[in-house]
This record gives C-alpha cells, sequence and structure tokens, in this order.
C-alpha cells in the first residue's frame, strides 16, 4: 500500500516536471535583464570618461568631436531644409503687407545715412592726417566674412552656436564673432565646413573688457543666463548703470572696441552687464580675421623678420 | 518575395520609430529658425520622447542607441560628450523600473511622474555643469527650460500616441 502510495506521488511528480515546458525565452529573459542593467552602468561610466577626456582636451576625442560634428551637421541641415524653406517663405508672406512701410524707412535712413556719410568723410580724412602727424602705430586692418548660424544650443547647459564659415572660408580659432549689434562669441572649433562659437554668455566664457567712458579694465563672464558678470575691477572704478562696455584687447586676440553690452545693475560689487545681442533673432554673424594674434606669434617666432 | 521584403523593411522602420522620433527632436531644438521660434531657451523635447518610449515601447529603446543619440545631441548643442547620454540613460531607467506602476494610471499621474523625473534630470544636469566648468551656473535657466518641458509634455505626449497609433509600433 505504502509502496503503490510512494510510487504514485514520485510519478505524478515526475510525471508533472517531464511535461513542464523549458522555454527559451525564460533562460533568455534574466541574461536580458541583466544584460540591460549591465549595460546601463556601461554606459554611464562610458559617458563619464567621455566627459572628462573632452574637459581635458585629449586630442583624438577633440578630433572625433569635430570629424562627427562635420558629419552629422549636413544631415540636420538637410533634414530640415524643406521646413526651413517653407517657414522662410510663411514668413516673408506675412511681412509682404509691410513691404510698402518697411521700404518707405528704409528709404528715410538711407538718406540719414548719405547725410552721416559725409560728416564720417571728413573725419576720416582728418583722422588719417592727424596719424600720419603724429607717428602712430595703428592696430592692422581687420577683414569681415559674413555667415548665418546653422544650429544652436536651445537650453541652458551649454551656450554656444554653429556657423556654416569652416577653416576653407577663412575661419580660425580664437576669432571673434558679432552680430550687427555687438560681441557674440570666440570661435572655439574649427572643421573645414563649419565653426562652433562660445557665446560670451556662456558659464566658460571670460574676455578682457574696459568701459568706455572711464577706460577701466575688468573681466566680463558669462554664467549660462542672459547677464554677463563684470569681475576684477579696479577699486576706484566709477560705473554706473547704462555704461557702455567694450573689449580692451588685452592679450591681442579679439580687436579692441568692439561693443559687448551695458551696465544694467549694480549691487554692491556685483556688476550685471546687458548683452547687445538679440540672441533671440540671431541669424546672421560676422567674423573679424584679426591679424593681431598671428602677427605677433610670427614675431616672437623670427624676431629678425 | 517582394511581399516579405516590404514588411521586413515595414517591421524595421517600426522598430526604430522611436530612435528616429527622438533624433528629429534633437535635431529640432537645435534648429535657429524652427516652429519651436527663435527662443534661446526651448523645451528639451527629446528628454520627454526618451520618457514617453520608455514607458511605452521600452523594448523598442536599447542603451546603446540611447548613448548614440545622446551623443549626437551633445556634438550638435556643443555639450561635454557623454553629457546627454547620462541624462537619457537617468530617465530610461527610471521609466523603464517604474513602467507597472505608471503605465495604466490616469494621464495626469504620468505627467506627475514625468515631472519628477525631469526634475532630477535637470538637477544632474546643473550639477553636471557646476562640477565640468568648476563654477556657479545661474539657476534660472535650468528652471525656465525645466517648466517649458513639462508644460510642453501634454502636447507631445499627444503626438507621439498618434505617431505610435499611426504606424502601429
Amino acid at each position: 500500500m505504502v509502496l503503490i502510495k510512494l510510487t504514485h506521488e514520485v510519478g505524478g511528480r515526475g510525471y508533472s516536471m517531464a511535461r513542464k515546458p523549458v522555454l527559451f525565452s525564460s533562460l533568455v529573459k534574466p541574461l536580458k535583464a541583466w544584460w540591460q542593467k549591465t549595460f546601463f552602468a556601461v554606459g554611464i561610466v562610458a559617458s563619464i570618461l567621455f566627459m572628462m577626456m573632452d574637459r581635458v582636451e585629449v586630442s583624438y576625442v577633440k578630433e572625433i568631436r569635430i570629424n562627427l560634428t562635420d558629419a552629422v551637421l549636413p544631415i540636420t541641415q538637410a533634414i530640415f531644409h524643406p521646413i526651413n524653406s517653407i517657414s522662410n517663405f510663411v514668413d516673408d508672406f506675412k511681412n509682404l503687407n509691410q513691404a510698402h512701410e518697411v521700404v518707405k524707412v528704409l528709404e528715410a535712413q538711407v538718406r540719414e545715412l548719405q547725410e552721416e556719410l559725409i560728416v564720417t568723410q571728413g573725419l576720416m580724412t582728418q583722422n588719417k592726417r592727424l596719424k600720419e602727424q603724429t607717428n602712430f602705430v595703428d592696430f592692422p586692418d581687420t577683414k569681415i566674412i559674413t555667415g548665418r548660424v546653422v544650429a544652436h544650443s536651445g537650453g541652458p547647459f551649454v551656450k554656444s552656436m554653429l556657423i556654416n564659415i569652416g577653416q576653407d572660408n577663412g575661419a580660425r580659432l580664437g576669432q571673434a564673432v558679432m552680430s550687427e549689434y555687438g560681441l557674440v562669441g570666440v570661435i572655439v572649433e574649427v572643421a573645414s565646413s563649419f565653426a562652433r562659437v562660445l557665446q560670451i554668455t556662456d558659464i566658460n566664457s571670460q574676455i578682457p573688457v574696459v568701459t568706455e567712458n572711464t577706460r577701466d579694465p575688468a573681466i566680463i563672464k558669462g554664467d549660462n543666463s542672459r547677464f554677463l558678470k563684470l569681475k576684477f575691477m579696479p577699486n576706484d572704478s566709477l560705473l554706473a548703470v547704462g555704461d557702455k562696455i567694450l573689449t580692451s584687447g588685452h592679450g591681442g586676440l579679439l580687436p579692441p572696441d568692439i561693443p559687448i553690452g551695458h551696465i544694467a545693475e549694480i549691487d554692491g560689487t556685483s556688476v550685471l552687464v546687458s548683452s547687445l545681442v538679440d540672441w533671440n533673432r540671431l541669424d546672421y554673424i560676422r567674423i573679424l580675421d584679426y591679424r593681431f594674434a598671428d602677427d605677433l606669434s610670427q614675431h616672437l617666432n623670427n624676431p629678425s623678420d | 518575395m517582394r511581399v516579405v521584403f516590404s514588411q521586413r523593411l515595414s517591421g524595421g522602420f517600426k522598430k526604430i520609430v522611436p530612435e528616429m522620433s527622438i533624433l528629429f527632436l534633437i535635431i529640432l531644438s537645435v534648429q535657429p529658425q524652427s516652429v519651436l521660434g527663435n527662443s534661446v531657451i526651448s523645451p528639451f523635447l527629446c528628454l520627454s520622447a526618451v520618457f514617453y518610449w520608455s514607458l511605452h515601447r521600452q523594448g523598442h529603446l536599447y542603451v546603446v542607441t540611447l548613448i548614440i543619440l545622446g551623443i549626437i545631441s551633445d556634438i550638435l548643442i556643443g555639450a561635454s560628450l557623454g553629457f546627454t547620454p547620462i541624462l537619457f540613460l537617468t530617465v530610461f531607467a527610471i521609466s523603464s523600473w517604474q513602467k507597472k506602476n505608471v503605465l495604466l494610471k490616469p494621464f495626469y499621474l504620468i505627467w506627475g511622474v514625468f515631472s519628477l523625473i525631469s526634475g532630477l534630470a535637470f538637477v544632474i544636469a546643473w550639477a553636471i555643469t557646476f562640477f565640468v566648468s568648476l563654477q556657479y551656473a545661474d539657476i534660472g535657466p535650468f528652471a525656465i527650460q525645466y517648466f517649458m518641458t513639462v508644460i510642453s509634455f501634454p502636447i507631445l505626449d499627444w503626438l507621439l500616441s498618434h505617431i505610435q497609433r499611426a504606424v502601429a509600433v
């Protein structure tokens, strides 16, 4: 009796075990979950390593970055070309009814500028004569290259933009980039067909400046917000809200007297500057091809020249 | 033979719809003249898309593709390589982990969860910016972009759900 019962139990258990299907997915699922978790950790670690290498400017990471941007940028432009074209067409159509008024305003501006041109030409001649009389050593001429913004950071993490002027068009590291109103930033990355501009509002941007009225030197810094901060001013500097801030040209990288902004707020030692650039409508930019830095380095390398 | 090939092609296309939508939003957000306007700060739409697809089609998103998409975003916005992948992976990991508790809940709860997860992502982004530059980054722009991202989530959710239904991902 006991024997039969045992056999039945064993048999029953054996039957159920034999019939239970061992699914391939039940083996793969935990493996897949483990793989995903491991890969997630590897991904995070790899991202951190990438960031560190990018930060310390490992040369090949920089090269990879430039090459990838060179490859990705034309694709993004191609994808959005039709959309941008339609958007531009709609904008043009919207502005069509205002065209008559715009033409009138522009005609008035042209008349004013023609009058100003006569005065300016007289001042330029006078300036030239005075320079000749005093043997003034002038800064080298600055060539201008005009281009367009093709991508911008669009967020608070970093303030940079890509422009469609590359090495082939004369872009070089350290060149100043301007809008029609003021300094936009400095070129920090150059490939054959594009360049990356670090905006003056970026947290990593620091530019030597002077105040227009008192010529007090200072450093202007960004903090990823729309305001800039004035640092390292002389203790006896007399600043007032509305004072214009210009590049000082110290260091020889940027040309002097490029307008940057106006002092917007003074609170004790904290001075906030409002940029002259209209960041919301920044479309066309101008690169200032300033030869002073090149001439200086050439002279230091070959003093006999 | 042709049917099999076209079926495979459509199957393959369906599989990459989540990745393609994230890529499209990455490119859209860096356009200087976009439908979002020429705004200095635009919503972080690709983060919302990563959250959406992590909840609704987790099996179609892979860590490797998220890293690649993040790197493309870093290249375009000019951030340090690896910055956006960390944010994407964080959102992906938390959303996948909480998927069962969130998925069948009313929309306002999903929206609430998204606001919490994206909030964490923005705190991480601010911390990375601080540590990478070793300087204090103004919190204001981060907060603005965070609110813009959270506010725009229902529209993106509606859009992606329609895409999901249309292509039957």
